[in-house]
């Protein structure tokens, strides 16, 4: 397998020596957020100014349509930017570290497709329209595909093979793609609806967008207490199978837990937005360059910086287009395509 | 258990070639296999035909629905089938060896991609169809394998990079599709998203003859082609020793897998899975080498079948291709994967 | 070159055969060529996705149509299901299936808004003469009334056709005589899908059929469309394009839960003068068909509505609006 996360650190280089310097990035991080959250208040097809702006957050006036934009459209957006991009970079921070692969994404557990195939039947079977009741429908999707990949690739010998998970994955994804698209087939309606919502946005709810987010907070939750209980055991895992037994470390164990956290974080991000591409491949690639690969640092510095790209993806789509906005999804592929070329680019691991 | 009889040497035009009777008995059992699925192909469809009625067909006076059913409707949804399948077999053997990775198959790295943003420009923007779709999707195959290529090319032609920045451009083009979709009129979405799936309900005669004319010179090309990726595959030391040749290998190697791809979606457009598995199940049989002429039969094997479940399954609709060869194949890469880990994953 | 001054001279002599009193056989020239209908036809199949509603308003019961979209039994929606009678056609479903047609042995196969391409064309030419979009159309573009004009000569019911499509005419023109208050003023017919609202321009079937009645598609929506020409895509942030003095909401799908959570639709001045009109799935399906059927449908649908909205008193509620919760 291809791990291209690291540079050619030793192990002890990985877990020492750099806490002042790391504590640093992740500061810088957090004004690069704050600035984020706010441009993201400030921008949209309606012109505000930045003193209205700030006057709808301290003194709201439900009458003046720049403040109920403000209010109900930018905030809950900007906060779904911030929650869905914090999960999406952790839960792709912990599917690296478990598969020990450097192009791992949630995706390839299949969460997209187990999503995109539980909404289309959601919109069909039970005439689901609304962004929050597909978003439901997508989590419980996104689950089951997890579960579908996990049992997939623990039925032969290899129990937790990160390769058999890959390709478990794959045969996941295809299968639920080909489903997806027999429906979509014969109900040019539902194809319709489903078109708007695969590709990502994070202001599909409307103004119930926020309720929908609060609905899915134990979710978030449950995948944040998973991500900090395998941390440490999959620091132990990097170090190889043997040294983290040595430690006490049960690896299929941790694997689980990570698993379990990834599935629980991208499905509700998913829920949340619909399926968003490459933040969890690339954030944690844009973590580990400021504060090396431990896994705690990675998955905090990750939360911090996915909502940065995230949201500034976003801004882009507002404002790309003279009428109209392009979705968040779709900028992100774009921007993430670019940095992951560039990423690609600059490693000297990959000769052969 | 002793060497020499499990293959045999012969020689042509200064090369020799080492044929192992376990290949020629799988290319038998290939060949029984595909003649049998042709013909329930040309037997088994919707319009009931008796057997007097296909039997006048290899008399002088044919029966005209017969011929009509048979020569026009089925027969060249068969060569489709098996030129299109043989093709995508080819191309997912040849990429997956040079990349040493059997996830390096065309389908996944950017390849069809590149085929679904140039079909659905064509039919978003030009509100093209039929034949013009296929030829924007080739378009796009070329296009995006040569941004790849530049992209990835470092003083050589590095295969690691190209499976890499082929997935990353993939999912930007597919992106990138999905948002078209989006800006598009419903019916036009439509038939992009059909095209994207793939189908061979009705090829056209000239997508036919591209098929028939390009299959052979490919296959002739794996065969040319074969021993030496087999001797890449076996390791840098190895490659080494071949010097200033392995870069020629790379390119070569790379532009047989791309116009083979480009040759399978101008014919059925961007249909998943043959590419990616033809190989690896072909290789767990076989076990030695890229095994680049009998994966592309595993490719035909795989697609006429494939076609044959999609028009009788649900009969008389019809399931576009492309559905059942995902649908298929991917329990399929299951069942070996749970069965023998190790000959899938190498 | 040749096939195309061969077509041409085709038209030349066969057009004046048209506009007299009809009969096989009749040539149809259109953007494969030409087709030649010898005799009166029994047996047609519709592969058009909105094409047995012609046949049926002409009396004329289709053995086989093609699904397009909605969950009723045979596949024809309420406008249609009287004319169908007890009949239950053969429904048509995915990808058309060459084989299933010739089995079904038509006499013709209607095709004008369905897409085909030509190699198709050519293969169920083999079994029926077919007819697909006349000359200058490109897939689903060609005007309804064409398409019902069309499928009259088809069946050799062009005059009957055309005495329907006058009747809609006059229907319309009545109503503009009965509401000179309508003429001019802006009808805007609003949709949202997935994250964002919009509106249908005035190339669209369905704006056009309001402007028949003599309203006007707001130019800011014209102005602002996307790449098709079709629809614009406004944004949540300002929903002023969709200003108008009657607004449509297209409820098709199950969008309804998305325009009710538009923060700034309660702002919007169409809202609070109680000028939205909710178009639900039916009716929204009925301006979508354009169909001898469906426009007479559609028009007596929404007149009542429209004149409940237009006057701009709230205390005038559109019931469809009410009961979708909508309604100021």
């Amino acid at each position: 397998m291809i791990w291209t996360g690291e540079r050619s650190h030793s192990p002890a280089d990985k877990f020492q020596g750099r806490r002042k310097s790391r504590v640093l990035y992740l500061l810088f991080g957090i004004f690069l957020l704050a600035l984020v959250l706010l441009a993201s208040l400030a921008i949209g097809a309606r012109t505000i100014a930045l003193t209205e702006v700030l006057q709808a957050l301290s003194a709201p006036d439900m009458a003046n349509p720049a403040h109920i934009v403000v209010l109900e459209l930018r905030l809950v957006r900007t906060l779904t930017g911030l929650v869905v991009g914090s999960a999406l970079a952790i839960s792709g921070a912990l599917i690296q570290t478990v598969t020990q692969n450097g192009l791992a994404d949630p995706g390839i557990l299949g969460i997209n497709s187990g999503a995109s195939f539980a909404a289309v039947i959601g919109i069909w079977a039970f005439g689901l329209g609304g962004s929050t009741a597909i978003g439901w429908a997508a989590l419980v999707g996104a689950g089951m595909a997890t579960l579908a990949v996990l049992a997939i690739s623990n039925l032969g010998g290899a129990r937790g093979n990160p390769t058999h998970l890959i390709l478990g994955g794959a045969a996941v994804v295809a299968i639920l793609g080909a489903l997806t698209s027999a429906i979509l087939l014969n109900a040019q309606e539902d194809l319709n609806t489903f078109r708007f919502w695969v590709v990502g946005s994070l202001s599909a709810g409307g103004s119930s967008q926020s309720t929908h987010i609060l609905a899915l907070t134990p979710f978030f939750a449950a995948g944040i207490v998973c991500a900090v209980f395998a941390a440490r055991g999959l620091n132990g895992l990097i170090l190889g199978e043997t040294v983290a037994q040595s430690l006490g470390i049960t690896p299929a164990r941790v694997r689980l837990v990570a698993l379990i956290g990834v599935a629980s974080l991208a499905g509700a991000a998913t829920a949340a937005a619909g399926p968003i591409g490459f933040l969890g491949l690339v954030a944690p690639h844009l973590a580990r360059a400021a504060v090396g690969v431990h896994v705690g640092w990675v998955m905090l510095m990750g939360a911090v910086i996915g909502p940065v790209v995230l949201l500034s993806a976003d801004i882009l789509g507002r404002i790309a287009l003279g009428q109209g906005e392009i979705q968040v999804g779709i900028m992100m592929a774009a921007l993430g395509g670019f940095v992951f070329v560039a990423v690609i680019r600059r490693m000297r691991v990959l000769n052969t | 258990m002793i060497g020499q009889s499990r293959h045999f040497v012969f020689e042509m035009a200064g090369m020799s070639f080492r044929v192992y009777r376990s290949s020629v008995w799988l290319l038998t059992l290939q060949c029984a296999a595909l003649t049998m699925l042709s013909c329930l192909s040309l037997i088994q469809g919707d319009f009931p035909l008796k057997w007097t009625q296909l039997l006048s067909l290899l008399s002088n006076t044919p029966d005209t629905m017969a011929e009509f059913v048979v020569l026009d409707v089925r027969l060249p949804r068969l060569l489709a089938g098996l030129t299109a399948g043989a093709a995508f077999g080819l191309a997912g053997a040849v990429i997956q060896s040079l990349g040493g990775n059997d996830l390096a198959s065309p389908d996944l790295i950017g390849f069809n991609a590149g085929a679904a943003i140039g079909a659905v420009l064509c039919i978003a923007v030009f509100g093209a169809s039929g034949i013009f779709v296929a030829g924007g999707a080739v378009l796009g195959v070329l296009l995006t394998a040569a941004l790849i290529g530049g992209l990835a090319w470092e003083r050589n032609l590095n295969p690691n990079r190209f499976v890499l920045i082929g997935i990353g451009i993939g999912a930007t083009l597919f992106a990138l599709v999905e948002f078209l979709l989006t800006r598009i009129a419903l019916f036009k979405a439509d038939a992009a998203y059909r095209w994207m799936i793939g189908s061979i309900s009705a090829p056209s005669d000239f997508e036919v003859m591209v098929g028939a004319l390009a299959i052979g010179p490919l296959l002739a090309a794996a065969v040319l082609i074969e021993p030496y990726l087999d001797r890449l595959s076996l390791g840098v030391s190895v490659a080494a020793s071949l010097g200033n040749v392995v870069r020629r290998i790379r390119i070569m190697a790379v532009v047989l897998g791309l116009l083979a791809s480009a040759t399978a979606v101008f014919i059925v457009g961007p249909v998943a899975f043959i590419a990616f598995v033809a190989g690896p199940v072909t290789r767990s049989v076989l076990n030695r080498g890229p095994a680049l002429v009998h994966s592309s039969l595993t490719g035909s094997i795989l697609l006429v079948f494939s076609d044959l479940v999609a028009r009788t399954v649900m009969a008389p609709t019809q399931l576009p291709v492309g559905l059942c060869t995902a649908l298929l194949g991917g329990p399929f890469l299951i069942w070996i994967l749970t069965r023998n880990a190790k000959e899938i994953t190498r | 070159m040749r096939l195309l001054i061969r077509a041409f001279a085709l038209v030349l002599f066969f057009s004046p055969a048209l506009t007299v009193a009809q009969e096989f056989p009749v040539t149809i020239t259109h953007k494969f060529g030409a087709t030649i209908i010898t005799e009166k036809p029994v047996r047609v199949v519709s592969l058009s996705y909105q094409g047995h509603d012609n046949f049926l308003a002409l009396g004329v019961k289709p053995i086989a149509l093609r699904y397009w979209y909605g969950s009723h039994e045979r596949a024809v929606w309420p406008w249609a299901e009287e004319k169908l009678g007890d009949a239950s056609p053969v429904v048509l479903r995915g990808e058309i299936n060459i084989e299933q047609i010739a089995a079904l042995n038509p006499d013709v196969i209607e095709a004008m808004w369905s897409g085909i391409t030509k190699h198709e064309f050519k293969l169920l030419s083999r079994i029926a003469p077919v007819v697909p979009s006349l000359a200058g159309y490109n897939d689903y573009q060609m005007p309804w009334q064409e398409i019902a004009e069309t499928t009259g000569t088809i069946v050799g019911k062009r005059l009957e056709a055309k005495s329907l499509i006058d009747a809609i005419y006059k229907r319309t023109k009545e109503i503009r005589a009965t509401h000179p208050d309508w003429q001019n003023k802006t009808a805007a017919i609003a949709h949202h899908w997935g994250d964002s609202p919009g509106a249908f321009t005035s190339d669209d079937i369905r704006a056009q059929l309001l402007s028949s009645l003599g309203f006007k598609t707001p130019e800011i929506i014209d102005r602002s469309a996307g790449e098709n020409g079709f629809f614009m895509s406004a944004s949540a942030e300002d929903l002023s394009p969709l200003e108008a003095d009657v607004l449509i909401w297209f409820g098709e799908g199950s969008s309804l839960k998305s325009i009710r959570g538009l923060p700034l639709r309660k702002a919007m001045k169409a809202h609070k003068e109680g000028r939205e009109i909710f178009a639900d799935t039916v009716l929204a399906s009925a301006l979508s068909h354009g169909s001898l059927l469906s426009l007479p449908f559609a028009l007596e649908e929404l007149i009542p509505l429209i004149e409940l909205a237009i006057d701009g008193d709230p205390k005038t509620q559109v019931p469809s609006s009410v009961e979708a919760k909508i309604a100021p």
